[in-house]
């Protein structure tokens, strides 16, 4: 047996599933894609008015601009450098549905190479009908919180984001959101609205606005870099190039088996993502029947003004997260979270039609207008729904089934409050994303305290019905709370890593 | 082909921007064109053709507010995303002096005349169809 564990997928759960692991003999198999060469740096409008930048922000082929006929991708994986993020390699399924707009990732890193940074722990409430408390995932969280830089602040957001220890300082503020902060009060809190800095993997407070258009940058987290740190110090092998077909027990380990190559260890973890993940191993049960579950978050965007910032000058070193707020009251039954976005980082066209004038008078918008702009984006949490699922076509491809829910009720109540800081949107503006558009992925395979049947997991994230194969990503995770949910995939990965490495040592 | 898209391409700059294309953005929206309008249809082609020296702004404002995804719009789009890669266009873009005064006056003058481009937009579409 040449290795002790196999883990698939080198994204958020498995980069630190095998994190957890280092010093055993721990191979990370995936296809690995990674980012051009083509490099940004410095300040996206400097760099705007020095050169021509079609390549960099269009596409040698213009490939960004196939949002023109296509459903639109979000701005970040439209962009031309981050196409490897979503790239398929070739000969693999897709995903199918009529409602439910997937995107998954082969690129080593996963679609964190492409993530807002958004830090939350799941505490109590939100682990409910986890079958993990969070005393369990709290060590693991503090353990990130030293490893990968974490910007914050102690503020009214406490009591959602958990303890502020060890935080590095929070971002500045663009004017905008300096002003919004100002009139945040008890006026708000009687709302149920408490507001306050968001939670980044976010390092270096100096930003180009480059986020939305360059791989990798240095002051952005990203999972990619823990794992070539890793590998760089000969803690783990990593293969990448392989695209894992089906795995199987063996009588003393497991096999997995790629396009390429097959593959043995002791023990296997899954961590492709929970759309992956759950055709790995309903293509290694030859299972073209059963319907598993799918969640994700419902979300929403809706532009908002500040009138007293028309006309202002662009800042143009802000990192694009800008407020977080929540909703804590009788509108919705658990918390909902709100984040308000700067749009200095986002190309103008990309905007520019949604204002209702005719094309010159957009124009001008853009100009005067968009330096007094923010977007208000909302998630719900999300339990399962029967309607809800995912199956393997005949073909190999997923098909997923979902229903799409409309928001608006808690996001009509945040603009009602937020005009008390000044910013004003108009509930017709609101635009709900189309299921699968938070990329907020989960509980295909959910994790029980005593699984019953096929396609759970136990607590400690093994597969029911399996001895060795584990399940690290968020796959297991019955249900979603409205936060963002990659450093809980991060931190339950180093627990389900940390639980397979004492299966090996018994 | 190329020269029928040249013009088209000269026309919706003058609309957007007021002033004559350069070569290169032309040679560009060709370029694109072929990459990133794959699926225009034999219908759209001919309903370019008919709105041929019509005020396209007009028309591109009133087609946006009816909804739908026309392809005059799509062609707006192409031309605005292709002319802000190019620093030339920064300024057209993006405002780095306080403007607060102005910008209100501004605004309201754009509010106005768009209001006039709607409804000869739709006087337009009358005549051409949509």
């Amino acid at each position: 047996m040449s290795h002790d564990t196999i883990v698939v997928g080198s994204g958020a759960a498995g980069t630190w599933a095998a994190w957890a692991l280092r010093g055993t003999r721990t191979l990370v198999v995936d296809v690995g894609h990674r980012p051009p060469e083509g490099r940004l740096e410095g300040n996206l409008y400097d760099l705007r008015r020095a050169r021509p930048l079609y390549d960099l922000t269009l596409g040698t082929r213009y490939e960004s601009l196939h949002s023109l006929e296509n459903p639109e991708l979000t701005p970040k994986l439209k962009a031309p450098l981050f196409r490897h993020v979503t790239e398929r390699p070739e000969g693999a399924p897709g995903i199918r549905s009529e409602t439910f707009q997937a995107v998954a990732s082969y690129a080593q890193g996963g679609l964190a190479n492409a993530w807002g940074a958004q830090i939350y722990r799941f505490l109590k409430d939100d682990l409910a009908g986890f079958p993990v408390a969070e005393e369990d995932l709290a060590p693991h969280y503090d353990t990130l919180t030293r490893e990968i830089g974490i910007s914050g602040a102690q503020d009214d957001l406490e009591r959602f984001h958990g303890p502020a220890t060890g935080l590095l300082p929070p971002l500045e503020l663009t004017g905008l959101g300096r002003r919004v902060l100002e009139r945040y009060g008890e006026s708000f809190r009687r709302e149920g609205v408490f507001m306050g800095r968001p939670r980044l993997a976010v390092r270096n407070p100096d930003y180009g606005n480059l986020e939305f258009f360059q791989p990798r940058l240095p002051s952005v987290y990203t999972p990619a870099y823990t794992l070539d740190s890793m590998v760089d110090k000969g803690e783990i092998e990593y293969a990448p190039g392989h695209r894992v077909v089906s795995f199987r027990e063996t009588e003393d380990g497991v096999e997995v088996r790629s396009t390429t190559q097959t593959f043995r260890a002791k023990r296997l973890v899954l961590a492709l993502g929970a759309l992956n993940t759950a055709r790995l191993v309903l293509a290694s049960e030859g299972d073209h029947e059963s319907r598993l579950p799918v969640l994700e978050n419902p979300c929403s965007f809706v532009p908002m003004v500040m009138l007293s910032r028309i006309g202002m000058p662009l800042e143009k070193r802000s990192f694009f997260a800008q407020l977080n707020l929540f909703y804590s009251g009788d509108l919705w039954k658990e918390p909902v979270v709100g984040m308000i976005y700067g749009v200095e980082g986002l190309l103008r066209s990309d905007l520019l039609f949604q204002f209702p004038f005719a094309a010159r008078g957009c124009l001008a918008a853009a100009r005067l207008m968009l330096p007094a702009m923010a977007v208000l984006q909302v998630f719900y949490p999300e339990d399962p729904d029967p309607s809800n699922t995912l199956r393997l076509g005949a073909e190999g491809e997923l098909v997923i089934e979902y229903r799409p829910r409309a928001p608006g009720v808690v996001e009509r109540h945040l603009l009602r409050v937020l005009k008390k800081a000044g910013l004003r949107g108009r509930p017709a503006h609101l635009r709900a994303g189309l299921p699968g558009a938070s990329i907020h992925y989960a509980g295909s395979l959910p994790m029980r305290a005593k699984p019953v049947r096929r396609y759970e997991t136990d607590p400690t994230g093994l597969l029911f019905g399996k001895r060795r194969v584990y399940v690290a990503d968020a796959a297991t995770f019955p249900r979603l709370p409205a936060k963002n949910l990659t450093f809980t995939i991060m931190a339950n990965a180093i627990r389900i890593g940390e639980a397979v490495r004492r299966e090996l040592g018994r | 082909m190329d020269d029928s898209l040249r013009d088209e391409a000269a026309a919706i700059h003058r609309a957007l921007f007021g002033r004559e294309l350069p070569d290169d953005l032309a040679r560009r929206y060709v370029e694109a064109h072929a990459h990133a309008l794959r699926r225009v249809t034999d219908a759209e082609r001919d309903w370019m053709a008919r709105a041929r020296g019509s005020d396209l702004e007009a028309l591109e404002v009133a087609l946006r507010k009816r909804g739908g995804d026309h392809v005059l719009c799509r062609k707006f789009r192409l031309m605005t995303a292709l002319s802000e890669a190019s620093p030339e266009y920064y300024d057209d873009f993006v405002n780095e002096t306080s403007r607060r005064f102005t910008a209100w006056a501004a605004l309201a003058w754009h509010g106005l005349r768009s209001v006039l481009k709607t409804l000869k937009g739709r006087i337009l579409l009358s005549r051409i169809g949509a």
